[in-house]
């Protein structure tokens, strides 16, 4: 099988191969503690995760990823016919490739994913979670509908490969494949996820098959959850702007490392990014 | 109040207020307690014959009871359930990679004849002078000797034997009639779990009989960390170097009567084994070990007179040891690397038990670690773990339809299954498929597969029918992950060294494998489940118990025992513990074979791979 990843990042290597993505991520439900400073740009969206969806053109964005968020136990509990009907909407109200992220719940989980997996054959969706305890579940049914998965593992450059081995073992074509190693916030151990991106890169450019898959970061939700990024202190500076360089600052870095696909939310983080990758790689 | 307790043949008294485990550990049973008497262990279950024991709930007077926490309630008739019974450890056989050794013993019998002339000189300067003539230089006389100095020259003519240590103490007279035919010394390994003595032959190398037994410290504790932590009440310390040194002499009696010599007779032993057990045996605390990094308390053993310590050859004789690399390298490993045969570099000493050490031996150094596997490879903290002795699956064979065949050490029923039977146990499941890369049982793929009443899968190797004790025989996903961490610690030892030394596996001349595990073991199948790197399968070699050979070693070839010294210099300890690339390496190699497969041959791959996909 052909190493597709031997490069590396914002390098041209006779013609690039494949570009860094921005996902904009989207939920099927706005929690109570959504940010402030976002609820500003989308809180009319809960519910309507179509609508959303559309909005990732404005921003240029690459790709949709969807998080159900609503699904969660502890949030709305949405069943499998409601996930399976937030993914119709936003296949029906975008053209850009879309990630569908589940709970994080195994349990729940192994319910709706391979549900959604089902259902939407043919539509290329990119579904995640496969963790070591519930994989086979999710595989059993990914395998079939022609889409990828994203397998995630904490931080562990081996536990990385093991999984990718054990899901190709499954059945999972290895250009099927995304890693994602749980990411953290600037400040929350983000230098320790960087390396780990960095050293599955390097190994995918010596040939090691089973880490040359695209590699995910959600920088999004890890920014969110840092007090820094959303606290509204004066001294820190003014909160909107320290919001969006946190998640810029963070997803960049990300890139750098060898990360191919980052999962942002903030429009005006985008924004920064975007015009990074696009000068960085317009003129190569 | 007191009760009468018979057990496995032999009676005697118990107090009412006393468990039964520490009734039997006084009187010599080698009960094994891995926990060290928590209850937590179970390892030291006896069965109620006949008669009340309170278990520390309640009144029983049937069934299985712990010993730690039991205390006879009325006489007693009582069992060991067949999984417990005594290890008889000379089951262990050995394969001998044999070393060439220039004889120079440490002990001599030196003939002197002091020509019958009176002189003005003292007979002591005499002698010394013989021995000058000689080309010996005695530096010291001891004073049983002189003692009997006078008494010996008049009664034997001024002609008698003179036994010489080092060539410079001059430690006994022994009458020149009666000429000896051997010149017996002492070997002994002193093991976590067994110990090992050998009586040889001074003269020829040649070994006169042996002797093995439950080092008596195990119901202090299986592993080393209970008992060192036992060991922090001086009055513990003190009993547990009693009871070794207890047996020790119970089995120097008894195999030198059985040759019909004297323990007087012999005027040496060596003693190898691991930094703890030398600082239990020579009663020094070992405390440090346990705390910080590798700190020893004694680095390098004495050499003492045998009279000072209690140990039962002739008072007169000296008892040593070799020196310790640090608190996990100790001197059986470095005894180990006196045995080995001349060596070709770089070479590999594995020496496979709880401690796992490691040794690579390259541009004249040792680079050296303690893997700490843990107590898997020896049977424990396996559900149905045992010591390789009668009942132990040492082999087995899946085979089609769900049929398993195996070999049972000095019985026809199994009663459990040794570190042996688990490498094979593991490499059979991992080949039909029955488990996957990661060592996880794979649903559906066999009828033996089951989930037990722990909520996890297991894979019975054999049904209660045909078992020795009263149920089915299974291993269970704990064991395997238990063996996992175990084989994964040894082969990132073995890596890391080989990292450090800038070393490829396939430079590697040779491989020598040490410790009780070694003699059953299926090269073949060990690398399949990368518990060794995948080399050549001739550079494998055997060295049987390499600690007691090294010993033994030590005592013909004085050139060797001051070798030692100079090893210990030349050895570069590792702490794993404690290197930053260490842990990346472990985690790696918790995979079957390893998470980098060109680590291991294609063929080997593809053999692997038709298991899965068949089922």
């Amino acid at each position: 099988m052909e190493n597709n990843m031997n490069f590396f990042p914002f390098l041209n290597k006779g013609g690039v191969y494949s570009l860094p993505k921005i996902a904009f991520e989207i939920y099927d439900y706005i929690p109570e503690n959504y940010p402030g400073i976002l609820k500003e740009y989308f809180s009319n969206f809960s519910g309507k995760p179509g609508m959303w969806a559309g909005a990732a053109r404005e921003f240029k964005a690459d790709m949709v990823c969807l998080k159900l968020i609503g699904c969660h136990p502890d949030e709305r509990d949405f069943g499998t016919a409601q996930a399976v009907n937030s993914v119709k909407d936003v296949l029906e109200n975008t053209d850009l490739p879309v990630i569908v992220i589940g709970t994080g719940i195994s349990q729940k989980d192994n319910e709706i994913l391979p549900a959604i997996a089902n259902h939407f054959k043919g539509q290329n969706l990119i579904l995640g979670c496969a963790r070591q305890e519930n994989y086979k579940e999710i595989v059993k049914e990914a395998k079939h509908s022609g889409g990828s998965i994203i397998l995630e593992v904490p931080v562990d450059i081996n536990l990385a490969k093991q999984l990718s081995i054990l899901i190709s073992e499954e059945g999972m074509p290895l250009d099927k494949i995304v890693i994602y190693n749980t990411s953290a916030a600037l400040g929350y151990g983000f230098e320790y996820v960087y390396s780990i991106i960095e050293r599955i890169r390097l190994a995918a450019t010596s040939g090691d098959k089973f880490l040359s898959t695209p590699q995910l970061a959600i920088v999004s939700t890890e920014t969110w959850k840092a007090k820094e990024a959303t606290a509204d202190f004066a001294q820190w500076g003014e909160n909107k702007a320290r919001y969006a360089l946190w998640e810029a600052v963070g997803a960049c870095g990300y890139l750098a490392a060898g990360a191919d696909i980052v999962v942002m939310h903030h429009p005006e983080a985008i924004k920064a990014v975007r015009l990074l990758i696009d000068e960085l790689t317009e003129n190569n | 109040m007191n009760y009468s307790v018979k057990i496995e043949g032999k009676s005697f008294k118990i107090n009412h207020d006393t468990t039964l485990m520490e009734a039997l550990r006084e009187r010599g049973f080698p009960l094994v307690l891995n926990c060290g008497g928590l209850g937590v262990c179970r390892k030291c279950l006896l069965e109620i014959t006949s008669g009340k024991v309170c278990d520390g709930h309640s009144l029983k007077d049937n069934g299985k009871i712990l010993a730690c926490k039991s205390y006879a309630k009325s006489d007693l008739v009582l069992r060991i359930p067949p999984q417990m019974s005594h290890y008889d450890p000379s089951i262990v056989k050995e394969f001998l990679a044999q070393k060439k050794i220039k004889l120079d013993p440490l002990i001599k019998v030196i003939s002197l004849e002091l020509k019958g002339q009176e002189s003005s000189k003292a007979l002591r300067q005499r002698i010394i002078k013989e021995f000058d003539k000689k080309g010996i230089g005695i530096s010291e006389i001891s004073s049983e000797a002189l003692k009997n100095l006078e008494g010996f020259f008049k009664r034997s003519c001024f002609k008698v034997d003179a036994v010489v240590y080092k060539n410079k103490f001059l430690i006994d007279f022994i009458e020149n009639k009666s000429k000896r035919a051997v010149m017996p010394a002492l070997a002994v390994d002193i093991g976590t779990t067994t110990v090992v003595l050998n009586l040889f032959d001074l003269r020829s190398g040649r070994l006169l009989a042996d002797d093995a037994f439950i080092n008596p410290q195990v119901s202090y504790g299986a592993d080393i960390i209970t008992r060192i932590l036992s060991a922090r009440d001086l009055l513990v310390l003190k009993n547990l170097s009693f009871i070794l040194k207890k047996k020790i002499n119970e089995s120097i009696k008894k195999i030198t009567s059985c040759l019909k010599i004297s323990s007087d007779d012999i005027y040496i032993a060596g003693i190898a084994g691991n930094t703890t057990m030398l600082h239990f045996f020579f009663h020094v605390s070992p405390d440090y070990l346990r705390r910080g990094h590798s700190v020893t308390t004694v680095d390098f053993c004495p050499q003492s007179r045998a009279g000072d310590i209690d140990i039962l050859i002739n008072p007169e004789g000296r008892i040593l040891s070799l020196p310790s690399a640090s608190s996990y390298l100790g001197a059986d490993i470095l005894a180990g690397l006196l045995a080995l045969p001349d060596y070709e570099e770089p070479f590999i000493l594995a020496d496979i038990g709880t401690n796992a050490e490691v040794v690579l031996g390259w541009q004249g150094n040792f680079l050296a670690a303690s893997c700490s596997a843990g107590p898997a490879f020896e049977g424990a903290g396996i559900k149905f773990g045992m010591h390789a002795s009668k009942g132990a699956i040492y082999k087995l064979e899946i085979k089609e339809n769900d049929d398993l065949d195996y070999s049972v050490i000095g019985s026809l029923k199994p009663a459990g299954i040794c570190g042996t039977g688990l490498i094979e146990a593991v490499y059979e499941l991992f080949k039909k498929g029955i488990v996957n890369k990661r060592g996880k049982f794979i649903e559906g793929t066999s009828e033996r597969l089951r989930k037990n009443t722990e909520e996890e899968y297991e894979y019975v190797l054999v049904y209660r029918r045909d078992s020795l004790i009263d149920s089915d025989i299974s291993v269970t996903q704990s064991d395997i992950d238990n063996f996992i961490l175990a084989k994964g610690a040894l082969f990132s030892g073995i890596y890391f060294l080989c990292q450090k030394a800038d070393l490829k596996f396939n430079q590697i001349k040779k491989f020598y494998i040490a410790g009780g595990l070694g003699n059953c073991l299926d090269i073949e199948k060990s690398v399949k489940i990368g518990l060794f790197p995948d080399i050549e399968r001739n550079k494998f070699f055997y060295l049987g118990n390499a600690a007691l050979k090294g010993i033994e070693a030590a005592l013909l070839s004085g050139e060797l025992y001051d070798k030692s010294e100079f090893i210990k210099e030349s050895m570069v300890v590792f702490d794993l513990s404690a290197e930053d690339e260490y842990m990346r390496e472990f985690t790696a190699s918790l995979f079957l074979p390893h998470t980098d497969q060109s680590l291991f041959s294609n063929k080997n791959q593809n053999e692997v791979k038709a298991g899965i996909d068949g089922k």
